[in-house]
């Protein structure tokens, strides 16, 4: 793939030769101290810490993308009324289910219930979307819908551990800890795995993003939404001259200290640190700075809408495609609350699924057709997906339970091969029939899209390399271009 | 369902066989007729080759099956027979292809129906195959060899003690066989460190704060006293406990919630806390704290709290049960043996630094550790069960029980009196006496017989007798029924049923109660405490029955079919149980009580029979005592009871902990491949076999067999136990463990780079009583402990890892020590000690189901860090940072990152801004120069004066600073920017 960037590696981009796309400006933008930028003090030593810098030095094969932007669709939708019509539910609604049930998280299944939504084809490949999603729907020639996906764990926690970090136990590394550990970030200003979140933290909380037996500089930061979307990223002095003046004598501290009593390498890079700490404070607050975008770009996210789930969406959405400029790695969007419960509904499916959808339709579309017009696509892959689907019977009258056995999520982006529809269910869309895929072949292909080959990314853990596949693990080579 | 990929993958791993079944009915080969066989060529062998031989038919046959032959396919693999002849409905292979509970087969996608069609037709058919190319599949048994892998490792080798020479022991002797090697390699050790370094070394070392104004003063700037003081002094601080309480913590996942989804308390969880504090602080040999650890509950002498006077030793097996747990699981099994798992996986990382628990599905890829040997560990939990036992401080409730006892004894004996009495009454006008009296009604004893299995409705009377339940607490302590209420309403205790299968949709429990539990633990469950789905039915809490009446556990009890469970009652101490009858069975009506009014008349020779008891009390409640002359006795009755309902209104239910007690005794079987549903042998409980082989001394009918796998595994012939916690300790003072994988003596740990040391110090420290003070004494006086850390060009070059340790490694503080010594510099540390946590403080940050509703104070009351409450789904962001371990498994080494969030939290939290402040207030009101002001301060957090350049630096800054603000020099403002810069110097966070 021909990059429009470069691999910045050094501590401070202002020292590169150009080039200077917008990208490569927003990634290089505020660096040091000020002009009191502490390595020039104390002897311009590059920024590495032992673990802390990525272990691939060079991608295991050329990567498609640089980027990956996980819409996680918390609570588990629907794929037999999203992505996967099933003619046998309409025609058998309201009957006794027909085929082997399995058993369920409430084990309170009812009969056979058809999609209340209709289908259209959409594009050339003429695929069918449901009424539920009629902006994405638009885009569905650039999506690899997978009908087939599967997961181990009928339970949102263990499942939700399980699409993140490819074990249904907590503790596990993130796949964006995985990712800013095997590749870094290209952004020196930035953290390499940023959760947006927006308003729903998934059940099993914020392990779901941490790096756990990884080196902690790799777990997800947390964004949220609003003014402050980190942890003390504002400084707490009034004028940012009073900071400085603050981490002059404290430069000016440590060095006495260093040279009183010998120079260390960990000491050094904890020193680095208050470097990128201090232009976190700047680079972060510009991010979330949104007065550079027009009024067309937001419109078109969603920021004037009514519904302020959907304003909320539109604004993570926006945020990822900013990320993406700035080189971060791996962005993960949650979900915004809206009202009822996230995509788990257990009953009252219609009004319940169409306010999650109603959120992150139109921002979702606005962010695939923002990523082509600005030449990003091609370099970014965009998932979709929930950590399981429903069951096509009901659960009580009006709801679905958790189906861990077939459900839909697509992909799209570089590498993708557009407009294909991979795998498919049983005439019930309950289970898969055909190309069934697991969450470990998942990230095997989204490690693979990246240029990282699954089974060599590793990490020495309790007596074992670790991988984000564990032993499993195969491209979904169907969706490839 | 995708165990299969599990089971696929494994088998790359390992390649031996552990069942191999055999079938009596096997059809002649020969007899296939040539129909069949073209049959078989046409329509069945293509699938086989285009669906199944690409994993199954070559030399290497995932999971151990090939279906090159038929006879290989009878053969099997890892889980037994892939076809039985004439039976597809048994046969495996049609099973997976059906993609059933064991396997989903081809893994791909499901077969198309016609073929599943044409092999469930060729089984049933016997499964035609021409007799030439039905050629024997050997199975591929490979065994595994312990005893080979044993001897290939230096960890299973006995400890052997280096020479040393005479005179040279102790300390000394530590720094000779460090010394030899630095010799040995050419490189030239460094000096000793200053005094101030050295001073901080060993205060946050033994207590994980700062040292204090006086032991600066008197060991760093007059040198007034002695390394061997100042270490004296530590190890008998009280705060010494706390800090290795918290490297133990790190071992034991210590939590106070189960995480998952609603992140539910471990209630009590902070008790085991605080037993390792004070197990620290009282140097508890550890041999003593690991028989604690395993088997505290079943110790002949446990030891007393000295200060309260109750069992301590029992606390301790609270660690079993800090682990996460998930409400809702739609398989028990599983959710079990994950539980198991992380048990397992604990205890043996903690105690013997191996990593067992990859035993769980293949025998250990690399070290003397076999799947049979995992399961047989994981009997002793099969065979125990999760208590929250009352401490009973000064042997209160005790004391009162025995009290009770005795008078219990003095009413029986008034009771059998006045029996006797009423016996001896003559009089059959008796009826006419009672007046309005009603007679009571007695329960017929349930029939024994056997039920009728054709019998639908058939109930199946589960026993009550001490064979089948076991009673716990001082409810019980004079009684051996499953009655909670002989000593009277004040006192706790649990009954327990044995483990049995469920196969009946309802169990109907008989109860007389106040404020009873009655629950149905299903493999070891117990979420449903707080959440019951999936488990609707099986829980009844406060169960109130003024006299006997049936409660049924059921709903969704078949949900449950096959799995293994208990019945637990439970009396809390502000009531009681009593229970007549348990009954299994398909209905949800229990079955009607057979009473029957006694005739009166009768009394004389019915109180005779099985219902003295019940007459007795009758008597009594009616006050019918004169019609048998029987006043003195229903008096003295009265009294007494009277008495015992005294003794109970004093007492206090006390407070509970967290504990380990013993079940019916079991043997787990191997899962095969891991898999909950494919067992295999039966893999009786004893300790690892590479160290005590195959070990029959455990009378396994006899208990779990806890406390003799704690002697096993403190047996000299366990070489693995006192290495590792003396390289934890070595770990802990010098930065790096002697092996550094500290949890890990495996193949795959890394070697020692001092084994001679080790073994000398393992050897010493089981001679010398098991000491950790007494070791971490000898450690810190040796010379290396003392050295400077500046690194020297020569030494850099041979050694840069600083293996040899010919200088002292820099060590960055804990997230605990950095936080505690904020407080400690502020004047807000409060020393309090014990008890339950406080609440976290929330962030807006930390959110998430489960979220503590209220908040704790941003300073946490000034309380140390390790009292803070450990929330698994809301852990505290700044412990976080600083690299606090996430409770899931068992940590001994904690990581050391360098991530901008801790400069962003040293420059902006608000924590440490409200502490500068604190600081800065206590700075300007102690001390009244500029100067003096800026001694103050590196005093107190850095434990020395500042030199001349640092203090120019720092009074240049004051007199800046407060032009900058517009403020006075002497403003707390000025000052508290000041003290926030000395809590962002790399000094305060880390140890020269």
């Amino acid at each position: 793939m021909a990059s429009k960037r470069k691999r910045n590696s050094s501590s401070c981009g202002n020292f590169r030769p150009t080039p200077v796309s917008r990208r490569a400006m927003l990634r290089q933008a505020a660096c040091g101290f000020g002009g009191v930028a502490l390595s020039a003090m104390l002897g311009g030593k590059t920024f590495a810490s032992g673990r802390d810098v990525p272990i691939l030095g060079e991608p295991h094969f050329p990567p498609k993308v640089k980027s990956v932007i996980f819409l996680y669709m918390d609570g588990g939708p629907s794929q037999i009324d999203s992505w996967d019509p099933k003619e046998r539910l309409t025609k058998d609604n309201g009957k006794p289910f027909p085929a082997k049930r399995e058993p369920t998280q409430f084990n309170n299944a009812g009969n056979t219930l058809a999609s209340p939504w209709k289908f259209r084809n959409y594009g050339e490949s003429g695929i069918p979307v449901s009424d539920l999603f009629p902006n994405i729907a638009q885009h569905v020639d650039d999506l690899a819908v997978v009908r087939s996906m599967t997961s181990e764990f009928s339970e949102h926690t263990n499942a939700n551990y399980f699409l993140h970090t490819g074990s249904g136990l907590q503790g596990r590394p993130s796949m964006g800890a995985w990712i800013s550990y095997g590749l870094g970030s290209e952004n020196e200003n930035l953290p390499g795995f940023v959760v947006l979140n927006g308003g729903l933290v998934p059940p099993g909380g914020l392990d779901n993003f941490n790096s756990g037996f990884l080196p902690a500089a790799f777990q997800g930061s947390t964004f949220k939404s609003g003014k402050m979307p980190v942890a003390n990223i504002l400084p707490r002095e009034k004028t940012s001259e009073l900071q400085l003046a603050k981490l002059d004598l404290l430069a000016s501290l440590d060095q006495t200290s260093m040279q009183r009593d010998g120079v260390h390498s960990q000491i050094e890079s904890a020193i680095k640190n208050y470097e990128l700490a201090f232009r976190m404070q700047s680079a972060v607050p510009e991010l979330t700075n949104l007065d550079d975008e027009t009024a067309t770009t937001k419109e078109a996210y969603g920021f004037n809408s009514k519904y302020k789930p959907e304003q909320i969406y539109g604004r993570q959405c926006l945020l990822a495609r900013r990320l993406v400029e700035r080189g971060v790695r791996f962005i993960e969007l949650t979900c915004p609350q809206v009202g009822g419960d996230r995509w788990d509904q257990h009953n009252n499916l219609k009004d319940g699924h169409e306010n999650n959808a109603r959120a992150v339709d139109r921002p979702i579309a606005a962010l695939l057709s923002d990523l082509k017009q600005r030449g990003l696509f091609e370099e970014t892959l965009v998932v979709w997906t929930g950590e399981f689907g429903r069951t096509p019977f009901a659960q009580g009258k009006n709801g679905r339970d958790h189906n861990p056995f077939g459900f839909s999520s697509w992909l799209a982006g570089g590498g993708i091969k557009g407009g294909t529809v991979y795998g498919a269910t049983d005439e019930f869309g309950y289970r898969v029939i055909e190309n069934k895929v697991e969450i470990h072949d998942l990230h095997a292909t989204m490690l693979h899209l990246l240029g990282v080959d699954h089974e060599k990314q590793t990490f020495r853990w309790s007596g074992r390399d670790m991988r984000l596949t564990d032993v499993h693990g195969k491209l979904i080579a169907g969706i490839l271009a | 369902m995708s165990l299969f990929k599990k089971i696929l993958s494994c088998a790359l791993l390992v390649g031996n066989v552990l069942v191999s079944p055999t079938f009596a009915k096997e059809p002649q080969e020969d007899s296939f007729t040539q129909q069949q066989l073209d049959h078989f060529e046409n329509k069945v062998r293509p699938i086989l080759v285009r669906r199944c031989n690409e994993c199954h038919a070559n030399g290497e046959s995932e999971g151990g099956l090939s279906l090159r032959s038929r006879k290989a396919m009878i053969a099997g693999g890892d889980t037994g027979a892939a076809i039985v002849p004439g039976n597809p409905e048994a046969s495996l292979l049609i099973k997976a292809i059906h993609y059933g509970d064991v396997y989903e087969m081809p893994p791909e996608s499901k077969l198309p129906d016609e073929e599943i069609k044409i092999l469930e037709d060729w089984i049933r058919d016997s499964a035609p195959w021409p007799k030439h190319s039905d050629e024997h599949v050997a199975a591929a048994s490979e065994s595994f060899d312990i005893e080979a892998r044993k001897n290939a490792h230096w960890c299973w080798q006995p400890v052997a003690t280096p020479e040393l020479p005479d005179n040279v022991a102790g300390s000394a002797a530590v720094d000779w066989l460090l010394d030899r090697k630095l010799k040995t390699r050419g490189v030239k050790s460094n000096g000793p460190a200053r005094r101030s370094s050295l001073l901080r070394r060993i205060s946050f070392d033994l207590t994980g704060l700062p040292p204090s104004p006086e032991q600066v003063q008197q060991f760093a700037i007059d040198e007034s006293i002695s390394k061997e003081q100042v270490i004296d002094q530590l190890l008998d601080s009280p705060h010494f406990g706390e800090r290795w309480a918290r490297h133990w913590m790190d071992l034991a996942r210590y939590a106070e919630t189960y995480g998952h989804e609603f992140d539910y308390p471990i209630n009590d969880a902070w008790q085991y806390r605080d037993y390792l504090i004070r197990a620290f602080n009282r140097d508890v040999p550890y041999d003593q704290f690991v028989t604690e650890h395993i088997a505290g509950d079943l110790l002949e002498n446990p030891r007393r709290n000295p200060d309260s006077d109750f069992n301590e030793s029992i606390l301790a097996t609270g660690f079993w049960f800090l682990g996460e747990a998930t409400h809702g699981p739609v398989d028990t099994k599983e959710d079990e043996a994950k539980r198991v798992d992380n048990q397992i996986d604990v205890m043996c990382r903690s105690f013997i630094g191996l990593t067992v628990a990859c035993a769980r599905c293949h025998d250990h890829k690399f070290d003397a550790i076999s799947t049979k040997d995992y399961y047989a560990l994981s009997g002793y939990l099969q065979s125990s069960r999760r208590q929250r036992k009352i401490i009973d401080k000064g042997r209160v409730l005790e004391t009162a029980a025995n009290e009770v006892g005795k008078l219990r004894k003095k009413i029986d004996s008034a009771t059998n009196r006045l029996i006797r009495k009423v016996a001896a009454s003559e009089d059959r006008d008796i009826a006419k006496k009672l007046g309005s009296v009603d007679a009571p009604r007695l329960r017929a004893e349930p029939k024994a017989s056997a039920p009728d299995p054709a019998d639908k409705n058939a109930v199946i009377e589960f026993p009550l007798g001490t064979e089948h339940w076991k009673t716990d607490g001082f409810a019980f302590a004079n009684s051996q029924n499953l009655s909670s209420d002989s000593n009277g309403m004040r006192f706790s205790g649990v009954a327990h049923s044995s483990t049995f299968e469920i196969k009946h949709k309802f169990i109907h429990v008989r109860i007389k109660s106040k404020n009873a539990l009655v629950q149905l633990v299903v493999d070891g469950c117990r979420m449903h405490e707080f959440n019951a789905i999936l488990f609707n039915g099986l829980i009844h809490k406060n169960v109130n029955h003024d006299d006997y009446k049936w409660i049924t556990i059921g709903r969704e009890l078949y949900l449950h079919y096959g799995n293994r469970a208990w019945l637990e009652l439970e009396d809390s101490g502000d009531g009681f149980f009593a229970v007549d009858r348990v009954v299994f069975s398909n209905s949800n009506k229990p079955p009607r009580d057979a009473e029957q009014k006694f005739d009166p008349n009768t009394i004389a020779s019915l109180v005779q029979g099985p219902h003295a008891k019940e007459i007795a009390s009758w008597i009594l409640k009616h006050k019918l005592e004169g019609l048998f002359d029987a006043d003195k006795e229903a008096g003295e009755i009265r009294e007494l009871n009277q008495q015992i309902t005294a003794i109970n209104e004093k007492l206090s239910t006390g407070s509970r902990a967290l504990t380990i007690t013993e079940g019916f005794p079991e043997n787990e079987f191997v899962f095969v491949r891991g898999n909950h549903k494919a067992m295999g042998e039966v893999a009786p409980r004893q300790f690892l076999t590479a160290i005590v082989g195959d070990d029959n001394s455990l009378d396994r009918d006899q208990g779990s067999g806890r406390l003799q796998m704690a002697t096993k595994l403190l047996d000299e012939s366990n070489p693995l136990t006192s290495r590792v916690i003396v390289n934890r300790i070595w770990h802990h003072l010098f930065g790096r463990g002697i092996v550094r994988s500290v949890d890990n003596f495996g193949v795959l740990g890394e070697e020692p780079s001092h084994p001679e040391l080790l073994d000398h110090l393992a050897d010493e420290f089981v001679k010398d009583g098991w000491s950790i003070k007494r070791l971490i004494r000898k450690l810190m006086l040796t010379d290396a402990y003392a050295r400077s850390s500046s690194p020297t060009t020569s030494a850099t070059q041979q050694d840069p890892e600083n293996i040899l340790l010919s200088r002292a490694n820099v060590r960055r503080l804990q997230g605990e020590a950095i936080r505690d010594s904020m407080l400690v510099a502020s004047g807000r540390l409060d020393r309090k000690m014990y008890g339950p946590s406080v609440p976290i403080h929330v962030t807006p940050f930390m959110t998430g189901r489960g979220r503590p509703g209220k908040s704790g104070k941003l300073d946490s009351n000034g309380r140390r860090s390790l009292y803070i409450a450990v929330r698994r789904n809301f852990l505290s962001p700044m412990m976080l940072a600083f690299d606090t371990p996430i409770p899931f498994n068992a940590i001994g080494m904690r990581s050391v990152s360098n991530v901008p969030a801790q400069a962003l939290i040293l420059m902006n939290d608000p924590l440490v801004l409200q502490q500068s402040k604190t600081f800065a207030r206590r700075v300007v009101k102690e001390q009244k120069e500029i100067d003096q002001r800026i001694e103050f301060v590196y005093l107190t957090a850095l434990s020395r004066k500042p030199d001349e350049g640092e203090l120019e630096k720092s009074r240049s800054f004051i007199a800046d600073h407060a032009k900058r603000l517009n403020l006075d020099v002497d403003s707390e403002k000025v000052w508290a920017d000041f003290c926030h810069v000395v809590f962002n110097v790399k000094e305060f966070i880390w140890l020269n």
